[in-house]
């Protein structure tokens, strides 16, 4: 549903920049610790001024925010169903099973990518430009425990099959 | 696995059905089933103990080792 809107609004942008004309955005900031970033302020816009024109902004800035908005959103898709999965089996008292341990692979592989997808922001917009490369902490460390728990359920799988089969 | 289980000789030496060792022994079919295929990955000394009693012979003649399976 998210997808759909997003991607309304992203094509009607394109063909009627000036409705938008009092739509206004904060400056994006960064906050974590590891980034480097380079802004460019171009004209008349004074320093103080936090708000940025949304029809100023850039197609290739648009482009590229929007695709990699809309990657995010379907990874993040992606990751709830996969624990969904993990609670459905714990219901089914089927908690050390392989398909938890391949869920808990997935989660970890997708918040990887959604690590890599966050590392570069291109902000352009007519008066205002910000590069950043910045690594999402968080989530990086998300990936850490979901491969940590595949490892947990694995090592929990082996033993549950191995008292399966001690006759 | 290496160790064999000589389950399918001594039943038919003492011409016992399998499902009435299982019965006898208190063990599933499907369990027994497991042991006897070779698919088991470990005997409790209680099953083993079980076995022996109802087959009247000793652990060494329901295990072998053979190197070449």
């Amino acid at each position: 549903m998210v997808i759909i809107i997003t991607t309304a609004i992203f094509i009607h942008f394109q063909f009627d920049r000036d409705s938008y004309n009092e739509w206004k955005i904060e400056q994006p900031e960064s906050d974590s610790p590891i980034r480097y970033e380079t802004t460019n302020l171009v004209g008349e816009n004074p320093i103080g001024d936090q708000k940025l024109k949304l029809s100023d902004w850039r197609i290739a800035s648009l482009y590229f925010s929007y695709l990699k908005f809309i990657a995010i959103l379907i990874l993040n898709y992606l990751i709830i169903t996969q624990f969904g999965r993990v609670l459905k089996s714990v219901r089914k008292l089927k908690t050390f099973h392989q398909t938890n341990v391949e869920a808990f692979r997935k989660i970890g592989y997708y918040c990887l990518l959604i690590t890599g997808l966050s590392t570069f922001n291109y902000w352009a917009f007519n008066d205002y430009t910000k590069s950043s490369f910045s690594i999402s902490i968080n989530i990086l460390l998300l990936s850490l425990i979901a491969f940590i728990l595949a490892e947990i359920f694995k090592e929990g799988n082996n033993l549950m099959e191995e008292n399966k089969l001690t006759i | 696995m290496p160790i064999l289980i000589n389950l399918d000789k001594i039943l038919e030496e003492r011409d016992m059905k399998s499902n009435e060792l299982a019965e006898r022994i208190g063990i599933t079919q499907a369990n027994l089933s497991i042991l006897k295929t070779g698919k088991a990955k470990a005997v409790r000394f209680s099953t083993l103990e079980a076995l022996c009693k109802e087959l009247n012979c000793q652990p060494g003649d329901l295990l072998e080792f053979s190197e070449e399976t």
